[in-house]
């Protein structure tokens, strides 16, 4: 038997197609960086910022389930793949897939008791879990998107990400 | 000591005088009026010519062709 | 001569009469830039070359705005001396007279006026007191403005020029002169005795018109001479100037030597600040994880928990002696199961011991009893359900799995609590890191900007550098020509002197052979030919002590200046050739090798040798004359300009006024203020000339320099 981890991790998740073009702008598309600063974008994969985005959402408690209809985006990478490198400059932080399912399952309300009893189908909880990743993600996305808006010349620092989700350094106007 | 006194005096160093000359360091006068005194031809010309051009009052004082022939009338009366 | 009082009226900043004071010994006059120094220098110059062409530019915008239209007034220089126990006043003025549109100015007129011992004053004509004040010979050596000004000695005569006017040499020309007149009146009279004589008229005829040739050659030898010297000397000088350039050069290389240091320095730091990356591959995602994943822990906790309660009861319903047989003393909650493990249970039971809590459960007893139900419950649990009754509450066992995640996961948060330290760390060495990089590009601006004051002294600039190399070359292959030159045209006035003086001997022996009255007036040529050389002699003689005594006075005071520093050694060369001597300055090193010094050294080294030659004449000369000095010391630095200062002070009874921006600053309310250092310097007197406040550089008729006393 599965744990439901290991059946959450075989998903894709979804965003907002209107979050496509955010997507374009700051990350790189493909595997592996390669320019990513000579190109102005700030992650290596899209799935960066979509893992990112959901911490972002995640620690602003910003839940936000993408309307119904607006759900085609996704990249075709399993979360399973996520954070595996085993070349160039980068690190494997394959480490963070627990930590993300971890976190979607305390945020998600599942009646494990039905489901210990075999009434409740795995796949439905495992639905529910991706749709609180997708929805703190759309959270988080929402939120950097605002922050572009109004605050563009945020972005020029290279401390701009890390100071949005963990404000721990002075930043410079 | 006076400034004419001592131009002469630095003339009075010149090794010609010793040399050509033969005069001897102690019997060279100090003061132009003691040179004009002097029986020694070259320094009683040489306090004379000093005294021509440096002297302390304007009467003193000649032009060049009033030393000559100042000094030519001397001479011609003298041993050289 | 003393300089007393320098007074202008109405001349450019200087609105009203202002007048300045002065004593012997040093004065200093402080003034910032654009507030009256430059202006001052200026004015007094005017006062003695009395340019007529732009009258209307010294003119005072403030009191021609506070004129009407119609009225006049005036604007003169005017300057007091005290020469020869007489006061002596010079006055140069002219008459502005404000029109509608414009101005009138009347032609520069000149007043001179002595009052004398008895205190009678006479009307004197201006321009020839002028001359008598302070001669134009002198004057020419005594105003400086600036540190470009005091190169007075490129020119190879200008120091045999100021020896003359200054030493006691001065004094023996008359003696030469004298000398040569003596001793040519008695060659004349003897060529005129020996004239009447026939017998030889013939010979000494050729021979004085040999003599005559010869000494028109040597004249004519002696002019191209002197013309190609003063070639050697012009090409010499742009040499020098090449060289200083070539100097500069050097000194722009080492800069930039040191750039290329700094600039491999700085590309060392490698700031490493990826933060976003760092995100994911340090952790720092996960910093203020901690309370997910305690709300984690607790919910499968909960759940968990929830889970054996319920499986308990279920139990309980599905067999009650098991059920019972597993119920706990105070009906505490079971552990599941599976805790402690089948072989445990089984190791526990073959040793009759709880090994939980070391207590005896021998066979039969009640602990062994119920560790036995126990462990068979357990093996009945994992067997796959036989009967059909048999139903099991929990069919899945996810929450297993989620237990042993939030273990591991709470594991491994020990190592990322270290990510908060760590993060911190990383944005401080980062910020460390640039602050070097900063102060690295700082210390490459301040090189780049010592190139440019270097390359902005200089009349070219880097690039032009090359075209002058190449002119450089040809130069120097044109000066070796030159010398050449000049080394045929002295062997050639050697050669004809040496015809000359085999005439000589050949008319000598003519008159050794006449009569009594030729060899009388001869006695006399030759009694005169030695007194002229004793005169010409000892004139060389004094002017070669001078300049002993000078180099060793201008070394003294130059170690003064430079006091701690390597200085080199100052010497002076003489090379009597052609019809002029000319001295050359040169800075040897303790090997005897000339070198070039900085603009500072340099600087400092014409200082000493133009005090030294003040110095050393006051003996001898008749009269002394002040210096003007404006910021020669731009070069300097603070120690340095106090040395000077010092030295400059103590030149005995030489005035000598100096001009000066140093020792001025702002404070925080943008006043000026004479800095403290300023007590310590020794002066007879300081004033600070300065702007009345308030004041605007776009309104010259604002502009009012007002002199403070110190």
């Amino acid at each position: 038997m599965n744990s439901l981890f290991d059946l959450w991790k075989e998903k894709v998740p979804y965003y907002d197609k209107d979050f496509k073009s955010l997507f374009d702008l700051i990350a790189l598309k493909g595997s592996l960086g390669g320019n990513r600063v000579g190109l102005g974008k700030h992650f290596d994969t899209q799935y960066e910022l979509y893992i990112y985005a959901f911490f972002l959402g995640l620690s602003k408690n910003e839940f936000i389930p993408i309307p119904d209809g607006r759900r085609i985006g996704n990249f075709s990478h399993h979360i399973k793949f996520w954070g595996n490198k085993n070349s160039g400059s980068r690190k494997d932080f394959s480490y963070i897939q627990k930590y993300m399912f971890t976190a979607v399952a305390a945020k998600t309300e599942i009646d494990f008791i039905e489901l210990e009893k075999g009434n409740i189908n795995e796949e439905d909880v495992v639905k529910k879990l991706l749709n609180t990743f997708e929805s703190y993600t759309n959270g988080g996305l929402t939120l950097i998107q605002e922050e572009m808006k109004e605050n563009p010349n945020r972005f020029l620092q290279s401390t701009a990400f890390l100071n949005m989700l963990i404000s721990v350094s002075k930043e410079t106007a | 000591m006076a400034k004419k006194d001592e131009i002469f005096k630095s003339f009075m160093k010149h090794e010609l005088l010793k040399e050509k000359y033969g005069i001897d360091r102690k019997n060279i006068p100090d003061t132009v009026r003691e040179a004009k005194n002097s029986e020694v031809p070259i320094i009683k010309i040489i306090g004379e010519i000093v005294d021509t051009i440096d002297s302390n009052i304007e009467a003193g004082k000649k032009t060049e062709q009033q030393t000559y022939d100042l000094l030519t009338r001397y001479l011609s009366t003298v041993e050289l | 001569m003393i300089l007393e009082e320098v007074i202008l009226e109405n001349v450019q900043c200087y609105y009203g009469k202002k007048t300045f004071r002065f004593t012997n010994g040093l004065n200093i006059v402080l003034s910032e830039n654009g507030e009256g120094k430059t202006k001052f220098i200026e004015a007094f110059e005017w006062l003695f070359n009395g340019e007529e062409s732009k009258l209307e530019s010294l003119v005072s915008a403030k009191k021609l705005h506070e004129t009407n239209i119609g009225e006049r007034f005036s604007v003169s220089v005017s300057i007091t001396v005290n020469q020869h126990d007489e006061i002596k006043t010079l006055k140069r003025f002219f008459i502005v007279e404000k029109l509608t549109d414009s101005v009138r100015v009347s032609k520069s007129e000149m007043n001179g006026d002595i009052v004398n011992l008895n205190g009678e004053r006479t009307e004197v004509n201006g321009n020839h007191l002028l001359e008598s004040v302070f001669p134009s010979t002198i004057r020419k050596y005594s105003i400086f403005k600036g540190e470009e000004s005091l190169n007075i000695f490129d020119d190879k005569e200008t120091l045999v020029s100021l020896i003359n006017i200054y030493s006691a040499a001065k004094s023996y020309e008359k003696y030469h002169k004298r000398g040569e007149f003596l001793k040519t009146k008695a060659d004349d009279a003897v060529n005129t005795e020996l004239g009447r004589d026939t017998r030889h008229k013939k010979e000494l005829d050729k021979i004085n018109i040999n003599l005559k040739e010869f000494r028109r050659q040597i004249v004519v030898q002696e002019t191209l001479l002197q013309e190609t010297l003063e070639t050697e000397n012009n090409l010499e000088k742009s040499i020098k100037e090449v060289e200083s350039f070539i100097h500069n050069a050097e000194e722009i290389n080492l800069i930039n030597e040191e750039i290329k240091k700094l600039n491999i320095k700085k590309n060392n730091i490698f700031i490493k600040d990826d933060y976003t990356t760092f995100l994911f591959d340090e952790g720092w995602i996960l910093k203020d994880y901690k309370l997910i994943l305690d709300e984690f822990t607790v919910k499968i906790k909960t759940n968990y928990d929830t889970k054996i309660a319920l499986e308990v009861e279920h139990n309980l319903e599905q067999g009650k002696n098991k059920a019972e047989a597993l119920t706990l003393v105070n009906n505490a909650l079971p552990l599941p199961l599976t805790t402690p493990s089948k072989a445990i249970m089984e190791s526990m039971l073959a040793d009759q011991i709880c090994k939980v809590c070391n207590t005896e459960a021998k066979k039969g007893s009640k602990p062994y009893n119920f560790m036995m139900n126990r462990l068979e419950a357990l093996i009945e649990s994992s067997k796959p359900s036989t009967s059909e009754t048999e139903v099991k509450l929990f069919p899945n066992n996810y929450l297993r799995k989620l237990d042993y995640l939030s273990e591991e996961l709470n594991e491994n948060f020990g190592k990322l609590s270290s990510v908060p330290s760590q993060i911190k760390e990383k944005l401080e060495l980062n910020e460390s890191l640039k602050n070097q990089i900063i102060q690295i590009d700082k210390e490459i601006e301040e090189k780049e900007n010592q190139k440019i004051r270097i390359i902005g002294k200089s009349t070219v600039g880097e690039d032009t550098l090359s075209k002058n190399l190449k002119n450089y070359t040809g130069w120097q292959h044109d000066l070796k020509r030159i010398n050449r030159e000049v080394n045929s045209f002295v062997q050639k006035i050697e050669d004809i002197n040496k015809d000359l003086t085999a005439e000589n001997l050949k008319k000598d022996r003519i008159q050794q052979s006449g009569g009594t009255n030729t060899k009388k007036l001869t006695q006399i040529k030759d009694f005169f030919q030695d007194i002229a050389k004793i005169f010409t002699d000892t004139k060389v003689k004094m002017f070669n002590e001078f300049v002993a005594d000078l180099e060793k006075k201008a070394n003294e005071k130059f170690k003064l200046i430079n006091k701690g520093a390597f200085t080199g050694v100052i010497k002076i060369y003489i090379r009597n050739i052609g019809l002029r001597p000319q001295a050359e300055i040169e800075l040897l090193d303790v090997n005897d090798k000339a070198f070039m010094p900085n603009k500072s050294l340099e600087t400092s080294m014409y200082i000493s040798i133009i005090m030294a030659i003040s110095d050393l004449t006051k003996e001898t000369q008749d009269e002394h004359y002040p210096m003007l000095m404006d910021a020669p010391v731009s070069s300097f630095g603070e120690i340095k300009k106090r040395e000077l200062l010092e030295m400059i002070y103590n030149v005995k009874n030489q005035q000598t006024i100096v001009l000066f921006k140093d020792y001025l600053d702002v404070d925080e309310n943008n006043k000026l203020f004479i800095i403290r250092d300023f007590e310590k310097v020794k002066r007879e007197s300081a004033q600070w000339a300065k702007l009345e406040r308030p004041f605007n550089d776009e309104k010259l008729e604002t502009l009012n320099t007002i002199i403070q006393i110190i």
